[in-house]
């Protein structure tokens, strides 16, 4: 474990630093894009999170179903352990202007952790209603604009001066008679008094100033990071990856012990994912070469290990995507070396692309053939959602089909080239299905037991193939350079990887 | 009739005709009082409904309390520096050699400016660290010593006008008034430590005091009346009774969440605590302790508020923890929006960290009374400039 050079471990973890400084579940971002049906209006929901908690998310809601429209939407956020119970009354959302079936509004998230937005519509063809799960980090701090730092200065100068002041003035004249003038005893005193009033004043203001700094220092304690992990991979025959969870407040609920709640509420116990119980991805670092979506396998309460196959030896950026049984989703992070080997695959839903084909202007073309195409349906802008809509031909020109991988028509994922951005997207949106699955099923009422959920077998949802046309919606969370990776499942049972690049103004 | 009120010692010190209660002090008590009723609203709208703007009524109430003081005593100031220089120029205190103004009109200036300065303060604040669920934060803090020095200047003020003017019962009722919104404001900033559930606690008594006696203490020396800090207890209390009485009539429903019970209506701070008694004392050791020793007068205070204090509050507080304590009278059916509902049923159980013992009541008695003793002592100094304040 500690053969790893000093000198490259230290690099890594600047690196590991560089990407804290602005991480957060998914990684840099708790943007939320989702879609859903509400009866019988399809609506996409971006949530566009605050920085500092409590704070306001603001949520647009656009109507992708043009022929049914609903007349009203509300919105409610509830934090998972109280549900809508203990929501305030939801929002009505107002309608855009000059943006049809388009709806906005603002709604206040108080506390870390958790939340169901219930989102409600209704309107001539009906009502209904669907869950958006969203996890709200405090992400920023807020620097202080030096105009205002010196405001705030001479002001607060200003009221220390001028208490000392009218102290000395009021102890010089306050008492005396109308008319009298102050003899040398009470000018003498008047001095006295303003220059203890001045002393105390001041102490009073740095003593003010301290406590500032301590809830700035709090502050920045609370900050939301990824948890502490550390990944590494030990070469041979059987090559492995192991990613070892070093948290010391890392402590899941065994059977039988109380749940924490409050400030352990994100750690509650984990579920699994669309039937896994982690979603590994390892990138080249830069993005650029080699990716692989793996599933490692959960060993003990804080280690998780798979066989890692094909990929070359070289640096590799790792996400791995974990989402609790409140339905918080949290991404942890590191930096891996990668000897050279390779490995017995033992997951049939590994998948790993030595060499993506590029999306540049046109489709890229295929070792057999096959055309892939990426489109952007939408204008890149940072809050802003777009679609991305991957479309893979035959060589004869008609649509592939597709397996169902891990219960849908394929996965992306979304990658800020400088590694600090990281998002896993699905074809309903950016949102862990399984916590939408739980939150609705512990606001119903139904059995929420820690540990009634675990891994399952797959092959149920290998079954039906679909058509090769699919849809990915997302919003960039910052400005940058993006690289989107589209993977699908072909029916000859080869995985197919496809990357686009972009700018985001 | 009227005279009757007053005390023996009150006597007319000028003969000068001049109005009952000045204009600018009408302002600023009125100022006082608003910002008192409306930082009580923000307490109660923040409890029950949570979510609110720049633009709420009881924000508009402290504000407005502010702006009325503050533009009142500046014009007054200008007044005496200035155009009415002949008249006024001899009956302020001089600042910064060209500004002459009443004491009481300087100190709630720098008050009004606290506030002022408070402001985009706060409003960084909140955009930096999230909405404020803390009543204590560094801003907050610039924004109480701007009230407290609005209501310290009404108090100074009213003060001088009885004490030039003459003290007629309506001056004399003024500053106990004043001193009672003080007193309000100071018991509003004990809340903390105010919950039925310390009421039998050494913390209790030893925090309320080192707060209260300061007022009380004060407000008897320097008021006129007969029996002035008694006054002023009753001015308290009937201003936070009328607030648990008050505030329930009206529906209100939380805005933010997560929300621990169902809350109907707004919700009310604490019933009063049973301050006259203390301050009954405390008009009784005055009375008879008028010269003597200021450490030992304080000592006897001390000592004396601690006493009468805890008589009625100690078995009060057992009433109050029982269910009769959650009868709207006492407004104990009451809690804000976060609490959970297992706090609105079942008696109250008392918090006590020593069990009662002898050793932990002698504690209890050292504690609070030194407390009491030093409040007091700086209440006799402070009231004694009050009483001999006429500029």
């Amino acid at each position: 474990m500690s053969a790893m050079p000093v000198r490259r471990r230290v690099l890594s973890l600047m690196a590991l630093v560089a990407i804290w400084l602005t991480a957060s579940a998914h990684v840099g971002t708790t943007i939320v894009v989702q879609d859903g049906t509400a009866g019988p209006y399809g609506l996409r929901v971006l949530v566009r999170p605050p920085a500092v908690i409590p704070g306001l998310v603001d949520v647009v809601i656009r109507t992708t179903t043009p022929n049914s429209v609903p007349a009203s939407v509300t919105l409610q956020p509830a934090l998972w352990r109280y549900g809508t119970k203990g929501a305030p009354a939801p929002e009505r959302a107002v309608a855009v202007p000059g943006e049809p079936g388009t709806f906005q509004t603002q709604v206040w998230i108080m506390s870390a952790g958790s939340y169901a937005l219930h989102i409600a519509a209704s309107g001539p063809a009906g009502k209904g209603e669907f869950i958006v799960p969203y996890t709200s980090v405090a992400s920023a701090t807020l620097g202080m604009p030096n105009w205002l730092g010196w405001a705030l200065a001479a002001l607060g100068a200003f009221l220390v001066f001028g208490l000392a002041s009218l102290i000395g003035s009021a102890s010089r004249e306050g008492t005396l008679a109308v008319g009298a003038a102050p003899d040398r005893a009470r000018l003498r005193r008047a001095r006295f008094a303003t220059g203890i009033a001045g002393l105390i004043a001041m102490t009073l203001a740095v003593g003010g100033w301290t406590w500032w700094q301590a809830v700035e220092r709090d502050y920045r304690n609370s900050l939301f990071r990824p948890i502490p992990s550390e990944a590494h991979v030990t070469a041979g025959p059987q090559r492995t990856l192991t990613l070892h969870i070093t948290d010391t407040t890392w402590r899941l609920i065994k059977p039988g012990e109380r749940m924490r709640v409050g400030r352990g509420s994100n750690m509650t116990p984990l579920m699994p994912d669309h039937g896994k119980l982690m979603h590994m991805f390892l990138v080249a670092a830069g993005g650029t070469g080699a990716v692989a979506h793996l599933h490692p396998v959960r060993t003990d309460e804080r280690t998780f290990v798979t066989p890692l196959t094909a990929v070359p030896a070289g640096k590799y950026w790792l996400y791995a995507d974990v989402v609790h049984e409140s339905g918080a989703a949290r991404t942890m992070v590191d930096t891996v070396d990668v000897p050279a080997g390779d490995a017995t695959p033992t997951d049939v839903d590994d998948a790993v692309s030595l060499v993506p084909a590029n999306v540049t202007a046109g489709p890229a073309t295929l070792s057999d053939g096959a055309h892939f195409a990426i489109m952007i349906e939408g204008t890149p802008a940072v809050g802003r959602d777009v679609v991305f809509h991957a479309h893979l031909t035959n060589a004869d020109g008609s649509t592939a089909t597709l397996l169902p991988w891990l219960g849908m028509a394929g996965h992306a994922m979304l990658l800020r080239t400088d590694g600090a951005v990281f998002m896993h997207l699905h074809p309903s949106g950016t949102a862990s299905m399984a916590a939408q699955d739980r939150l609705a099923r512990r606001e119903a009422g139904d059995t929420a037991m820690h540990g009634d959920s675990q891994p399952m077998d797959m092959s149920a949802m290998h079954a039906s193939a679909v058509p090769g046309d699919v849809r990915f919606p997302v919003a960039f969370p910052s400005a940058g350079a993006y690289r989107v990776f589209v993977q699908v499942l072909t029916a000859d049972h080869q995985y197919r990887t496809a990357v686009i690049d972009l700018t985001v103004p | 009739m009227a005279t009757s009120l007053l005390s023996p010692t009150a006597t007319a010190r000028s003969a000068a005709p001049a109005r009952a209660i000045p204009l600018h002090l009408t302002a600023v008590v009125v100022g006082a009082t608003s910002i008192l009723l409306g930082l009580i609203w923000d307490i109660s709208w923040h409890m029950t409904i949570g979510r609110d703007t720049f633009w709420t009524p009881a924000h508009m109430m402290i504000y407005f309390g502010g702006t009325l003081a503050g533009i009142s005593c500046g014009i007054r100031v200008l007044a005496s520096s200035f155009w009415q220089r002949d008249s006024h120029a001899a009956d302020g205190v001089r600042l910064w050699k060209y500004f002459t103004g009443p004491v009481g009109g300087w100190i709630c200036i720098w008050g009004a400016f606290a506030m002022l300065t408070s402001a985009p303060f706060d409003d960084w604040w909140h955009n930096a660290y999230g909405l404020d669920v803390q009543i204590l934060s560094p801003p907050h803090v610039v924004l109480l010593c701007g009230l407290l020095g609005i209501l310290i200047g009404a108090q100074t003020m009213a003060a001088s006008a009885q004490n030039r003017d003459g003290a007629t019962t309506s001056r004399a009722m003024v500053v106990a008034f004043a001193s009672g919104v003080l007193l309000t404001l100071a018991a509003i900033a004990a809340t903390e430590y105010s919950e039925v559930e310390l009421m039998h606690r050494t913390l209790f008594y030893t925090v309320l005091g080192g707060v209260f006696p300061i007022v009380l203490v004060s407000s008897s020396r320097a008021s006129r009346l007969t029996w002035p800090a008694t006054v002023t207890a009753l001015f308290y209390m009937a201003i936070m009774a009328a607030q648990v009485w008050i505030f329930p009539l009206f529906p209100a429903t939380p805005k933010l969440g997560p929300i621990g019970h169902e809350v109907t209506s707004m919700v009310p701070m604490h019933f009063p605590l049973l301050l006259v008694a203390p301050a009954l004392a405390i008009d009784l050791v005055l009375r008879r302790m008028a010269n003597r020793n200021a450490w030992l007068t304080a000592l006897v205070l001390g000592f004396s508020f601690v006493a009468a204090f805890a008589i009625v509050q100690w078995p009060f507080a057992s009433l109050l923890a029982t269910e009769i304590g959650r009868h709207p009278f006492f407004g104990g059916g009451f809690a804000p929006y976060p609490e959970p509902a297992s706090l609105l049923v079942g008696p109250r159980g008392f918090w006590t960290e020593d069990g009662g013992t002898p050793a932990a009541l002698f504690g209890m008695v050292t504690w609070s009374v030194l407390a009491a003793t030093v409040s007091s002592r700086i209440g006799l100094a402070w009231g004694g400039w009050l009483r001999a304040v006429t500029r």
